[in-house]
């Protein structure tokens, strides 16, 4: 296995119910690429940074970000500005995982830079299908470019 | 106007000098004439004179003859050879301007002379005493030497003359007094014209005069009449002319003239900044534009006064004056602050709406986020529950189960409902044209997408186009032409008519009619609330938010909704539209 299959997904999600059902659906994706999961946008540019709590995690960036909007602290969006206008983060993919059909919130994670925007289904088959199917996408199909 | 004068002056000079003249010259005439008779009148009595004495001196000798006579016959017949030829002499000189007279007189004097020499020879004769010689000698004078002839033709000549000077002088006379009439008729012409233009020219001087006066006395009314205080100062602001708002607005006393500015009502002028910009305009000719000034005025109150001055120049004077009018904009002024005032409030009522706003939005938002995330949670894990129980799962528990995660589901759907009906009572419509016609196929096309096996007819009339919210709008017809389509599931033959009407001010009436099963009319009021139902989900599928989105939508265009029906007679809905006044919106009819 090369480094780039090792390459993290990075859940982003202040509820625990839905990040408890977000990890069994990326489990059962199979993927080999490991989960970490942070409660709310502080903490998920702390890893971004690798400093804090995350100071000592292994280098590399994540395959994916997948980014709820509404938490505590730090919204989601806040973050994606953020990470966009850094050059070290500009590149890393992000998906918008949240349950907002606001067409607000849709338009403005477009404007600043969302690789998508998926909407939770309450229904549970859905829900499921939709996280496995973005880890597989964003963590096996996706090739971004190489960094040195 | 100088030619004119000199034609006149000719003109006059003629017809008064040329009657003088004829006058002189008739003078003269007539004095010539008198001379001329006299002088005939001399020469003829000077004539009989001779004739007399030469019959006397003959008549005197015949007495002597018959020897009836003394010394006085003796001298009677010597006085005609004594005096005759003196008197003839005085004759040929009196007339030595007429040949034919002096021809008449020397006739005249040859036989005078005879006579009188054959008289000598008798006298001598019968002075000898040979009375018969006498007597012979005096018949032969008679016989030989006739004069009476000779006379008389002198004094006809004479005669003739008178007469023939006398016609000349008449005929001249004549001449004389036609010209005199003529040039009195051309003087009187002459007056008659110079009296009547000189009557014309006063009496347009006086009409001019007239119209003047008139349109003097107009300008004063109207001067006097205006609402707007004006007047008029002279260079050192005293007034020269008020009108009556201006008196009545300051309380001046009409009886008083020339009262400076300063001291005109009350001191309502008596303003250092507002005196030294009006001796601005007197002195250096700068306008005054809308001087606002709070006055307070003769009735106390303080009023807000626009003021507006400029310089004028009088013909009859090379001082400046100042014309002043004064503009009382207090009410004005009160309607602008109640204006404002009511801006001010009206101001805070739209922050209070978007207030409100915003919290419905931060509301429907919080409801978007937080209210699904629950029901996402209750269906994730009747699911995770049901994988841990494992076998346990019978169908009792998998069908509790199922009914957990549908209902899950079905509040989801109530909530996206709830959220899609609040957004549209928020926000700006965003207007456009928009053709009716091909929304409504676009949403007949949707309805009867989701149908199979029906026979729907469909009847749908040309229509307008119009001016609204297209998003909006199209809900309204997927709403109406879907709920014809769901609640005409039973029939046979579906029929659904789509048709409009034009109302008198413009507005639209648009109407789907169906034959389906419509519903009673008790319920009516119903039928447009949120999630109001007037069917059973068993018997036609639904969460009763349609018709609520309809009758929001349509109020935010200004227009209403409202239906008829009959149960298992169909329904009509109707939906009006006010007139919008967009040039060419409105589709040839296609049938």
């Amino acid at each position: 296995m090369n480094r780039k299959d090792l390459r993290t997904i990075l859940l982003v999600e202040d509820s625990m119910a839905d990040a408890e059902m977000a990890l069994d659906a990326l489990g059962e994706a199979h993927l080999a690429n490991p989960v970490v999961h942070v409660e709310d946008g502080v903490e998920c540019l702390d890893y971004l940074y690798a400093r804090g709590a995350w100071s000592s995690r292994e280098r590399g960036d994540p395959a994916v970000v997948l980014l709820d909007i509404k938490m505590p602290r730090m919204n989601g969006l806040d973050v994606l500005t953020q990470m966009r206008s850094d050059e070290r983060l500009r590149r890393i993919p992000v998906v918008i995982l949240s349950s907002s059909r606001e067409e607000s919130d849709l338009a403005r994670s477009w404007d600043i830079g969302a690789n998508a925007y998926v909407i939770k289904p309450v229904d549970v088959d859905q829900f499921f299908e939709a996280v496995r199917t973005l880890g597989q996408f964003w963590a096996v199909l996706n090739q971004g470019p190489e960094k040195d | 106007m100088r030619w004119r004068t000199a034609g006149l002056l000719l003109a006059i000079m003629v017809i008064v000098a040329l009657p003088c003249v004829v006058t002189l010259n008739n003078s003269r005439d007539a004095q010539r004439a008198a001379t001329w008779v006299t002088h005939s009148n001399a020469v003829k009595s000077l004539t009989y004179e001779i004739a007399y004495l030469m019959r006397d001196s003959e008549s005197a000798s015949y007495r002597l003859l018959t020897g009836d006579g003394g010394e006085l016959v003796r001298k009677r017949a010597m006085l005609a050879s004594e005096q005759v030829p003196g008197l003839v002499r005085q004759l040929h000189e009196m007339t030595l301007d007429n040949p034919e007279q002096q021809a008449a007189i020397g006739a005249l004097e040859s036989g005078a002379n005879g006579r009188i020499t054959l008289m000598n020879q008798a006298l001598a004769r019968l002075q000898q005493g040979d009375s018969e010689g006498a007597r012979q000698s005096l018949r032969d004078a008679g016989d030989l030497f006739l004069i009476n002839g000779k006379i008389t033709d002198i004094v006809h000549n004479e005669d003739r003359l008178l007469e023939g000077r006398q016609a000349d002088a008449g005929r001249k006379a004549f001449n004389g007094r036609v010209v005199l009439s003529i040039t009195a008729l051309a003087q009187l012409l002459l007056l008659t014209i110079i009296v009547t233009m000189s009557e014309r020219q006063i009496g347009q001087r006086q009409l001019a005069e007239t119209r003047e006066g008139r349109a003097v006395q107009r300008s004063q009314q109207i001067f006097q009449a205006v609402r707007e205080p004006i007047a008029l100062f002279d260079k050192d602001l005293n007034s020269l002319l008020v009108n009556n708002a201006f008196r009545e607005l300051y309380g001046m006393d009409p009886s008083r003239n020339a009262q400076p500015l300063a001291d005109i009502g009350d001191g309502a002028w008596n303003d250092d900044v507002l005196l030294q910009r009006l001796n601005d305009v007197l002195l250096r000719d700068r306008e005054l534009w809308d001087h606002d000034v709070i006055q307070r005025t003769v009735d106390g109150v303080d009023r807000h006064v626009v003021i507006n001055a400029r310089r004028l120049q009088q013909q009859d004077t090379d001082a400046p004056t100042l014309l002043l009018t004064v503009n009382d904009v207090t009410t004005r002024a009160l309607a602008e602050q109640k204006v404002s005032e009511l801006n001010r409030q009206l101001e805070g009522k739209v922050s209070q709406i978007s207030d409100v706003n915003r919290e419905l939005e931060a509301f429907s938002y919080s409801v978007s986020h937080d209210l699904r995330a629950p029901l996402r949670h209750i269906s994730g894990f009747a699911r995770k529950l049901e994988n841990q129980l494992g076998d346990r799962v019978d169908d009792k528990v998998s069908h509790y189960i199922e009914v957990i995660a549908s209902s899950a589901q079905r509040m989801a759907l109530l909530i996206d409902d709830l959220l899609v009906f609040s957004r549209l009572g928020r926000g700006a419509l965003r207007l456009q044209a928009i053709d009716m016609q091909s929304m409504v196929d676009e949403a007949r096309e949707l309805a009867e997408s989701g149908v199979q096996d029906r026979r729907i007819v469909w009847n749908i009339a040309p229509l307008p186009m119009v001016i609204g919210d297209e998003n909006m709008l199209r809900t309204v017809w997927q709403n109406l032409l879907g709920n014809a389509v769901k609640y005409t599931a039973r029939c046979e033959v579906t029929q659904i008519e789509v048709s409009v009407q034009q109302g008198r001010r413009g507005d639209y009436e648009f109407t789907v009619a169906d034959n389906g099963a419509g519903f009673d009319m008790q319920y009516a009021d119903k039928l447009f609330g949120v999630f109001q139902r007037l069917h059973r989900a068993s018997e036609f599928p639904g969460n009763g938010i349609g018709l609520a989105n309809v009758r929001r939508i349509v109020a935010r265009h200004g227009g209403r909704v409202w239906a008829e029906a009959e149960p298992g007679q169909g329904a009509r809905f109707h939906f009006s539209l006010p007139a919008t006044d967009v040039a060419g919106a409105h589709t040839e009819s296609r049938a």
